[in-house]
C-alpha cells in the first residue's frame, strides 16, 4: 500500500483561542512495501501526522491519498481495517477481560469465523513473543507486555499497513530487539511500515527511509544516511562516529555508514587501510 | 540506598521495576518485608507522610498527571505542602523553565503530546525538591535534547538528591553509584555501571544490550569510550599512530 500525505495541515481547536497549528504543509510518501521512519523533537507533530493516516485526525486541509484514493471518501472501517494504527499510549486501547478476547475483538467484529479468529489470536500473540499471557488480564500487564498486546490486536485485523507510535519506548533492549525482527518480518510479508521513534538507533537500523520533523513541518526527507549525515544533531551515535572520525583525518575517509553493522565494517577498513 | 546515592534499576519487561517503585511510596503493600524511608518512615503505613519527602515519576506520564491545566498539575505537589503562593509561583516558573516548558502555563494537560507530558510530570517533581527522587523511565518519551536535559539535571542534584532511576537506556546510568537489576522479581545484581557493562554473561542473562557507543568500541576492539568524539579520538588517533608510524 502507498501512502502520499499532501500538502497536509492541522490546526487544533481552530476558531478558539487554543487554537494551535500542529501540521502546516506537510507532503511525504511512505511507498509500497518499504519501512518509513518518523523521527522529530517532542511536540513536533509526529503523532498528529500519522493520526491522519487512517484519519483518526482529519485533515484542516490537505489530502491523504491511500492507493491513490482519498481517504476522506473512503469508508472509516475499511480504511481502518487496511491501515492499523497502534497508539503511543497502547494502554488506552486495551478493554477487554483477557488479553485473548482483546485481540479477538477486532477479527471478530469482521465476522470471521471462530478458527479463523483463533488462529489469528494465536499467531499474532505468538509472534510477538507474548503467546503465554492470552488469559491474563490485559490490566495487570508490565508497560511492554501491554504494548505487544496492543500491537497483537491491531495486526490480527489483517492490515496491509501499520503504523507505530513509538512502538519500544518501554520496551526493555532484547525485547526491542525481537520487536524490530517483527518489522523486518511485517516488511518481508509486503506490508508498508510507518515507525515513529526517539530512538534514533533502532530507526537506522530498520529504515529505508526516513523523515525529520521540526515545528509542524518536514525540515528533511529521504535516504537514512542522507537525512542523518546532513542533520548530524538529530543523528545516531554510529553516525555521530563517523562523522567525527571524519573530521580529524580527511572528509570522507569513512563515507556514509548508517546501521551498526555497516559502521562498523566502515571504521575497521579506516582502521586496517594501509598508509 | 544510603542518602545522596544515584542508583539505576534495570532488568527485562515484567521483571519487578515498577513494582520496585510503586512499594516505596506507599502505592502497593509489600506482602512480606519491610521498608523503611528515611531511618523511620514505613510508606505502607504513612504514605502521604513519605511523599512529602519521596517525590515520583511514573513511567506512563498520563498518570502521573491530576490537573486539567499544566501550571496547576506542576503547582499540584507544592499545594499539597502547603508552600506560600509567591513562592510557589516561582518555583513552578523555574521548574517549568528548566524543562523547557515556558508558554505552556495555561494548556489543557490531556492536549499534550506525550515527550510534553512527560516533561509536566518532571516540572512537578523538580518544583517539589523532594530528598528522594524516583524516576521510573523519565525519559521514554523524550527525544535527543530532551533527554540530554534530563539527564544534565539529574547531574546538578547529584549528591544533594537520592536518585533511584529506572530505565531501559543503559547509557542513562554512565554515572551512576551502582545498578540493580531485577528479574523475575529478585535482585539478580547489584554492580557499579562499568562492570555490568564490561559483564558480557551477565548482560545477556538478564536481556540487556550494552549502549551503541559501547558495542561499537568493543567490536573494533578499543577499550570503552563514553562520547562519539572520545571514540572518534581515539579511532583517528590509532590510524595516525599506523599511517606515520
Ligand atoms: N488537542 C490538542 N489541542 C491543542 N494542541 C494539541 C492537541 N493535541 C496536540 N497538540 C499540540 O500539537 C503539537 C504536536 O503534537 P503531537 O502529539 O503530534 O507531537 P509529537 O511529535 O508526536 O510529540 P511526542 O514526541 O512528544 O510524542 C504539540 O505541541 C501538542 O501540544
Ligand atoms: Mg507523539
Amino acid at each position: 500500500m502507498r501512502i502520499e500525505v499532501k500538502n497536509l495541515r492541522h490546526v487544533y481547536s481552530p476558531g478558539t483561542d487554543f487554537a494551535f497549528e500542529a501540521l502546516r504543509d506537510v507532503s511525504l510518501t511512505v511507498e509500497a512495501g518499504e519501512v518509513f521512519g518518523i523521527v522529530g523533537g517532542t511536540g513536533s507533530g509526529k503523532s498528529t501526522l500519522v493520526s491522519h493516516m487512517n484519519l483518526l485526525l482529519e485533515p484542516t486541509s490537505g489530502e491523504v491519498l491511500i492507493d491513490g484514493v482519498d481517504a476522506r471518501t473512503m469508508k472509516k472501517s475499511v480504511l481502518r481495517r487496511r491501515v492499523g494504527l497502534v497508539f503511543q499510549f497502547p494502554e488506552s486501547a486495551l478493554f477487554a477481560p483477557t488479553v485473548e478476547e482483546d485481540v479477538a475483538f477486532g477479527p471478530e467484529r469482521l465476522g470471521l469465523d471462530e478458527d479463523e479468529v483463533r488462529k489469528r489470536v494465536e499467531g499474532t500473540l505468538g509472534m510477538l513473543g507474548v503467546g503465554h499471557l492470552a488469559p491474563r488480564s490485559p490490566h495487570a500487564l508490565s508497560g511492554g507486555e501491554k504494548r505487544r498486546v496492543a500491537m497483537a490486536g491491531v495486526l490480527a485485523m489483517g492490515p496491509e499497513a501499520i503504523i507505530l507510535d513509538e512502538p519500544t519506548a518501554g520496551l526493555d533492549p532484547a525485547t526491542r530487539e525481537e520487536l524490530l525482527n517483527v518489522v523486518r518480518g511485517l516488511k518481508e510479508s509486503g506490508m508498508s511500515i510507518v515507525i515513529v521513534s526517539h530512538d534514533l538507533d533502532e530507526i537506522s537500523e530498520v529504515s529505508d527511509r526516513v523523515c525529520l520533523m521540526e515545528g509542524g513541518s518536514v525540515k528533511a526527507a529521504g535516504k537514512p544516511s542522507d537525512v542523518f549525515y546532513e542533520h548530524p544533531e538529530n543523528a545516531p551515535g554510529t553516525v555521530r562516529v563517523a562523522l567525527a572520525v571524519s573530521e580529524r583525518l580527511f572528509p570522507d575517509t569513512v563515507g556514509r555508514p548508517v546501521r551498526f553493522s555497516e559502521t562498523v565494517e566502515a571504521l575497521e577498513r579506516v582502521m586496517r587501510r594501509n598508509p | 540506598m544510603r542518602a545522596g546515592e544515584y542508583i539505576g534499576v534495570v532488568g527485562e519487561n515484567g521483571g519487578g521495576k515498577s513494582t520496585l517503585v510503586r512499594i516505596l511510596n506507599g502505592l502497593l503493600k509489600p506482602e512480606s518485608g519491610d521498608v523503611r524511608i528515611l531511618g523511620g518512615l514505613d510508606p505502607a503505613v504513612e504514605p502521604f507522610e513519605v511523599r512529602k519527602h519521596v517525590g515520583m515519576l511514573f513511567q506512563n506520564p498520563d498518570n502521573g498527571l491530576v490537573s486539567p491545566f499544566v501550571e496547576d498539575d506542576v503547582a499540584f505537589g507544592l499545594e499539597n505542602l502547603g508552600v506560600e503562593r509567591d513562592e510557589m509561583r516561582e518555583r513552578v516558573r523555574d521548574a517549568m523553565r528548566s524543562v523547557g516548558l515556558e508558554g505552556y502555563e495555561r494548556r489543557e494537560t490531556h492536549t499534550l503530546s506525550g515527550g510534553e507530558k512527560q516533561r509536566v510530570a518532571l516540572a512537578g517533581i523538580l518544583a517539589v525538591e523532594p530528598d528522594i527522587l524516583i524516576l521510573d523511565e523519565p525519559t521514554s518519551m523524550l527525544d535527543a535534547s530532551g533527554r540530554r536535559e534530563v539527564l544534565e539535571r539529574l547531574d546538578v542534584l547529584r549528591g544533594k538528591k537520592t536518585i533511584l532511576h529506572a530505565t531501559h537506556h543503559l547509557e542513562e546510568l554512565f554515572d551512576a553509584d551502582r545498578i540493580l537489576v531485577l528479574k523475575n522479581g529478585e535482585l539478580a545484581a547489584d554492580i557499579p555501571p562499568e562492570r555490568l557493562f564490561s559483564d558480557g554473561g551477565l548482560m545477556r542473562k538478564n536481556r540487556l544490550v550494552a549502549p551503541t557507543l559501547l558495542r561499537l568500541a568493543e567490536s573494533l576492539g578499543i577499550p570503552p569510550r563514553r562520547s562519539a568524539d572520545e571514540l572518534a579520538a581515539e579511532i583517528s588517533n590509532r590510524v595516525r599512530a599506523r599511517t606515520s608510524g
